[in-house]
Order: structure tokens, then sequence, then C-alpha cells
């Protein structure tokens, strides 16, 4: 089969998102505002949340709990994927850790870290570190285990240090799991960081939407619902294929020279 | 240039069923200073192996290497695997710059090794963008850049088709003659063997030992040609030699 051209791609694309957006809209004209506002309604109330000054603060104050749970998590799931990988001993030895923080249901991760530390940013982002950790540290050492041993041994035949290895041969063999799951990542904490704050803050997107749920305002439910979405959209598409594609670069397609 | 010596080198690896299994069993070998020196032996013999212990990947459960240089600098090892072994995501240059110790002049250097070994403007390219015998080629100038006393290749040209080979064969022992360091080729391929060395030293099936020696330096001088019916000749002593006749004319 023909593969489709770039063109053709595009607007499959942009059928794609009319499709949703046209869909909301006549599910509210058929619904009603009550039930389902519609995209003009919603994006007028968060033109609104923004000129009165409310909308800016709560996301800023959620994207930071966002990216500093994000950089904790990744680093030490980083940290703990590459021991676990590079060491069966360590594998053995973290073995059940990782099995019950990747089974515990994450909404008790929230209860429990509330509960014990009490209502904090600081035991938001550890439950949200909690959160992502395992399925980085999984992903990474999946990475460690699949490492060229082959280029290590290159490398100790010409005699480069232990930091030259790490940083020219096993870093760049890691990075195509470190760019994947740190996507997934982003997204789960993201999404996360809006039932956490439902359940225990007083300000962020979550806290907005619960204090919208207790009026039942649907509208303000969804608008900061869609603005999350949207934000997380921007920096998964912008920033991290961005990052995907220059770290990639060297796997983008080039022409061969046939010459022996 | 520096002499390799090595003494009763033995190395055993952990068996599936248990126990251990002998690699190499008590090899002995002296290489001169400059002296190119190939290995044969059948597969599974312990040749890499052995070349591993001498590169110091691999501790060997007895014996010693020594590798004896002049006074001056440390002896410097150097080692062309069977395959490339480059690294993807760096650009060919980047690749020989790896192994590079000083970072002045380096590119220079680099760009002087590329023209060297024909991939003359080929830097600034991945490693998938050149053929499996250009890559062999970067391999080769990675391990020559470094000015090695002693170069240890396995099996280096096995993966290339044979037109190829040959040139590479002709290409290595005119850097050889320039650079004189000492070779040790390990190789299961007779006549490449014969056409290479000063020397060829035969080894027995696992676990390896060396058990005899064939010296093409006597009866066939440089340059050799690769049709030369004398060439053939030493390529089947070796072939009796591996089979467990007498090594050597």
């Amino acid at each position: 089969m023909r593969s489709p051209t770039r063109g053709a791609r595009t607007a499959l694309r942009l059928v794609s998102y009319a499709s949703i957006a046209g869909l909301w809209l006549v599910g509210g004209r058929v619904l009603g505002p009550n039930v389902l506002p519609g995209p003009v309604e919603t994006f007028a109330f968060i033109l609104r949340e923004a000129e009165r000054g409310v909308l800016v603060p709560n996301l800023v104050v959620t994207a930071q709990r966002v990216l500093t749970a994000f950089v904790i998590g990744m680093l030490a799931g980083t940290a703990l994927g590459a021991a676990m990988g590079l060491s069966r001993k360590v594998d053995d030895l973290l073995q059940a850790w990782l099995v019950v923080a990747l089974t515990v249901p994450r909404i008790v991760l929230f209860v429990v870290a509330y509960l014990s530390i009490g209502l904090s940013d600081r035991a938001l982002v550890l439950a949200l570190v909690i959160t992502i950790m395992p399925t980085v540290t999984v992903a990474v050492r999946e990475g460690a285990r699949a490492i060229d041993g082959g280029l290590v041994e290159m490398a100790v035949a010409f005699r480069r240090s232990r930091a030259t290895i790490w940083r020219r041969i096993v870093f760049p063999q890691l990075t195509p799991y470190l760019v994947g799951t740190a996507r997934g990542a982003l997204a789960l904490t993201w999404k996360m960081v809006v039932l956490g704050e439902l359940l225990g803050r007083t300000s962020g997107v979550g806290y907005q939407i619960s204090f919208y749920f207790q009026f039942f305002n649907m509208t303000g439910v969804l608008a900061y619902g869609v603005t999350m979405m949207l934000l997380l959209a921007v920096v998964d598409l912008g920033l991290m294929g961005a990052i995907q594609h220059f770290a990639f670069r060297w796997r983008a397609p080039v022409k061969v020279s046939a010459v022996g | 240039m520096a002499e390799l010596r090595a003494r009763g080198i033995t190395k055993s690896y952990a068996a599936n069923a248990g126990g251990a299994r002998p690699a190499i069993a008590g090899v002995d070998l002296d290489v001169a200073s400059g002296e190119l020196v190939c290995i044969i032996g059948p597969s599974g013999c312990g040749k890499t192996t052995l070349l591993n212990v001498l590169a110091g990947l691999d501790t060997p459960d007895g014996g010693t290497v020594e590798v004896l240089r002049g006074r001056g600098r440390k002896p410097v090892i150097s080692y062309v695997f069977q395959e490339p072994r480059l690294m993807p995501w760096s650009t060919v240059g980047a690749n020989l710059r790896f192994v590079l110790d000083e970072r002045r002049g380096a590119k220079a250097l680099v760009d002087a090794w590329l023209e060297r070994v024909g991939l003359g403007g080929r830097g600034d390219d991945y490693p998938r963008q050149l053929s499996i015998g250009q890559r062999q080629r970067v391999a080769v100038a990675r391990a020559l850049i470094v000015q090695p006393d002693v170069l240890l290749m396995d099996e280096p040209f096995s993966a290339l088709d044979e037109l190829t080979a040959s040139r590479m064969r002709v290409e290595l022992l005119a850097l050889w003659a320039e650079l004189r360091c000492t070779v040790l080729f390990v190789t299961h391929n007779p006549l490449e063997a014969a056409f290479l060395a000063d020397r060829i030293l035969v080894m027995s099936p696992g676990p390896g030992r060396i058990v005899g020696e064939i010296r093409p330096a006597d009866s066939l001088p440089r340059p050799r040609d690769a049709d030369d019916p004398r060439l053939w000749e030493l390529s089947r002593q070796a072939v009796t030699a591996l089979r467990g006749g007498a090594a050597g004319p």
C-alpha cells in the first residue's frame, strides 16, 4: 500500500482535530450548557478567568508542582533504573519495592501522603514523585539491560575513563528510553497533579476544578480541564517533540554510500 | 613499537552446566617489536579470548602478559574488533576523537587519518551513512590514530566481501609498513594469514594452545602478490597444521 503524502497526512490530522471540535460543538448544542458547555462558552470562560487574574497564578502553581515532581522523579527513577539494569544484586534487592510502587493505587498515595505529612505541597510532590518514579525506573532498567556491551568493551580497550564511558557510551543508549518515559511521566504527572490538588490543596488548577465542582459549574470545570489539556499538548508536542527530534537526529533517514 | 610477551596464559569461563569451561590453556606467545603475527585456529579455540586478555579486557586465571617498550611513554595497545563498534549517535569524526586524549589538534589529526583510510571529507557523516567496509576503515583509523605500540586485530575483515577485504589487507600492510607497530592479527582464513604475516601461529581446538608455527617471512618477501602460488602452499601448510599435522616448512 502506498504511504500517504505529507499534505494528505496533514489534512488527515486536521480532520481528526476538527472532528473533536465538531463533536463538542454538536454535543454542547444537543445536551445544553449545564451538561456539556460548548467550545465557545468554555473558551469565553477561560478568557474571563484570565482577565480576573485567577487563571495564570493557578496555572503557574500547578506547573511548578509538576516540574518539581517531574525532575525529582526522573532523576531518582533514572538512577534506580540504571542501578537495577546494571547490577543483578540491586535488581533483586529492589524488586519487591518496585512491584509495590507499581501496583499501589495512585489515589492511595495521595491520601497516605496527605495523612502522614499534612496537607502541603511537600506531600503532593512526594506522592507525584512516587507515582512516576516506578515507571521511569522500569523503562531505564530495560534500557540499561539493552546496553551494547561491545561498545563499552571498545571504550575500555581504548582506556577511556569511567566518566567518559557513562557520558559517551551509556547515556546515549539510555536516551531513547529516557525520552520515551519522560513524555509518559510528564503526561502522568500533569494529570495526577489535578487529582492531588483537588484532594488536598487550596491553589492550583485542581483546586479550581474542585471549587467549580462544588457550585455545579460545568463550564468552570471544563475550562480548567481544557486549559490543562492544551498546555500539556503544547509542552509535549512542542518541547518534548523538539527534544526527541534533537536526540535522535542521527537516526534520520540518510542516503547510504555504497562504495566499499 | 613494543614487544609483546605472554607466558602460561589460561582462562576459563563458567559453563552453563556448572563448573568451568577452559577457553585457553597455557598459551606462550612472543611477538617481536614491529612484527606482524597472525594467529589462526578453528572456531571456539579461544583466539578472541587470548586477544581480550592481551588487551586487558579479560583477566587471565593464570599467566602473565608483558608489553615491553623502551624508555618513554607507557605502551599503547589498540584494538580492531570483528565488527566496527562505532558509536552510531556520533559522527565519524567524533568516533575518532573519542579515543584521543589530547583535544588540541584533534580535528586536523582526525581529518588526516580519514584521508589516509580513503574517507577524506566524511568526518561529519554518521556511521550509518557508510558501507560496512567504510565503517571498518574507520575502525582501523580509530585504532591507528592513537599511535599504538601494539595493534590487536580480531578477524577485522571477516564480515567483508572478498574484494573489499583483499583491498583492505593491502592498505593495512601499507599502513603497517609506514608505522611499524607490532601487530597481532587473529583470523580463521589461512590464506589471509599467509598474505599478511611474518609468522603464523596455529592454535589447537579449545582449550586453545599454540601448537604450530609457520614463517612466511622466510620464504615470501614483501610486497606479496595475492596470486603468488607460494601463498597457496603456505596456506595449505596452515590447514594441515590446523588438522593436527606437522606445522612449518
